[in-house]
């Protein structure tokens, strides 16, 4: 069975560090083919090109394994915008908000011009949710709302004072798909009952969960080949697929 | 606070009326004794006073009964919510028949808001979202930081209303000149935030740069006319 991890981070921050010599040998252990990865920390505030810069320079030397999303801080504005195309010019696949960490509402007018960029450079945005006050479900249903065309990711599934929204957030807002980094067994059961097999993403958020870790939460779960199938691979690679 | 104390503080600070909410109520699941409390006091004070109700959503159809009997017994003109301290989830679906209730009765619901992770901006607004028909209150307009929320929230969804009451005045500010006065109301969360509190709230409103007429219309005009309105839905039923 093929895996998609849809989030991992890579870089040496100063509170989280995880290298790729790290992340690709537990990828092998757990047959995962692929990782979503994007930065850490400082790179994800202050130091966003740098942070870029390393991603893709880990995407460049393992194409066949990696896949790197972009992280800009919005109070950048136009600077921001430049870089997320810059960047994304350089080969990375699309936009992860840290919006607990950047210092903004989903629904701040500074996102919706970054997301903006994103939804015209037809990449998909990663959304950690999940943390108060600047990153919830519901204010990335007001962002998913206002942009039907892009895709997003709800990263962590809200996890964890964020769980009552997710539901609610990815039953209004279509363009929604969850990733179940942390969430719980039981909300991961619920969500694949009430929005759909087609909308669920396996994330492990490596290196704040290990992706073994987080894999063993599927046994538990009473999926079909198809639907694990559907978890962990397909729902990730039409995601990833460039869009027209 | 003793009530006659509470009345008298209120019209020493030029303050012409208030909607009286329980404080108590939130901490227990049957509220019939506290919905009672407000009836007496608005009895007591009656051209003074109104007061919006509050009920649990854990109760479930006892909580449906007890605000048609706020409503039509007890002449209440609509329902206060504070999520966190009720320990319920605004956005979950048990607020739902709650929410469709108020809708029939036609009087408004006011919700605490702006305190995540039960009772956010946008968890509140989302009521409204669901019920178009209902007319949903940000008790604080988001409070601090999520005055931000409040405001796109409330470009989206005619039906919400927005209470000024602890909202930075850069937040009313831009409120008022992105949506207009006629969905904002005021309140001072008295005595709760101090014994002075109505009159340094209400002089946070006089100090914005905003017509006469809209200041006039927060401080008092658009509550009136709510609660007549409730009242007049009220009076329609025979109620």
């Amino acid at each position: 069975m093929k895996i998609i991890d849809m989030h991992c981070s890579i870089g040496s921050g100063i509170e989280t560090q995880q290298s790729i010599d790290e992340l690709l040998p537990a990828m092998d252990r757990c047959r995962i083919e692929r990782s979503v990865v994007s930065t850490v920390d400082q790179f994800r505030t202050v130091y966003n090109r740098a942070g870029n810069e390393a991603v893709l320079k880990a995407v460049r030397q393992h194409p066949d394994r990696l896949t790197g999303f972009a992280v800009v801080n919005p109070w950048f504005g136009k600077d921001g915008i430049a870089e997320l195309e810059r960047a994304v010019g350089q080969g990375l696949r699309g936009l992860a908000l840290f919006t607990h960490q950047q210092g903004c509402f989903l629904t701040d007018n500074i996102v919706f011009d970054l997301v903006h960029a994103a939804d015209t450079l037809r990449i998909p945005v990663y959304c950690h949710t999940g943390t108060p006050i600047f990153a919830l479900p519901l204010g990335l249903m007001e962002l998913a709302l206002r942009f039907p065309d892009a895709s997003f990711i709800m990263g962590s599934a809200g996890y964890a004072d964020g769980w009552y929204d997710v539901i609610p957030a990815a039953s209004h807002a279509e363009n929604i798909y969850v990733e179940t980094s942390y969430c719980p067994i039981q909300l991961i059961q619920t969500i694949i009952e009430e929005i759909g097999i087609e909308r669920v993403l396996f994330g492990s958020d490596a290196p704040g969960n290990s992706q073994s870790s987080e894999l063993l939460k599927f046994e538990e779960l009473e999926l079909s080949p198809e639907e694990r199938n559907h978890v962990f691979y397909e729902n990730a690679l039409r995601l990833l697929a460039t869009r027209d | 606070m003793p009530l006659d104390g509470f009345v008298a503080t209120l019209k020493d600070q030029g303050i012409d009326g208030a909607l009286l909410f329980t404080f108590d109520g939130f901490f227990h699941e049957d509220t019939r004794p506290y919905n009672d409390e407000l009836k007496a006091a608005v009895d007591r004070y009656p051209s003074f006073l109104h007061a919006f109700g509050t009920v649990h959503p854990r109760g479930g159809e006892r909580a449906l009964e007890e605000m048609r009997r706020c409503v039509r017994d007890l002449g209440m003109r609509g329902f206060k919510f504070h999520s966190w301290l009720q320990a319920f989830c605004a956005s979950s679906k048990s607020m739902f028949p709650l929410v469709e209730q108020a809708a029939e009765l036609k009087v408004p619901m006011l919700f605490h808001d702006g305190t995540p992770p039960y009772s956010s901006t946008l968890q509140v607004a989302y009521l409204a979202r669901c019920f178009p028909r209902a007319t949903i209150i940000l008790g604080h307009s988001g409070l601090r930081d999520s005055w931000k929320e409040a405001l796109y929230a409330a470009r989206k969804y005619p039906n919400l209303m927005l209470q000024f009451c602890g909202t930075p005045q850069i937040g009313m500010r831009t409120i008022i000149q992105e949506i207009g006065w006629e969905r904002c109301i005021f309140g001072s969360d008295f005595p709760l935030t101090g014994m002075r509190s109505p009159a340094q709230m209400a002089r946070q409103i006089e100090e914005i740069d905003v017509s006469g007429q809209a200041k006039e219309a927060i401080l008092g005009g658009n509550l009136k006319r709510l609660l007549e309105s409730a009242a007049a839905a009220t009076a329609d039923r025979g109620g």
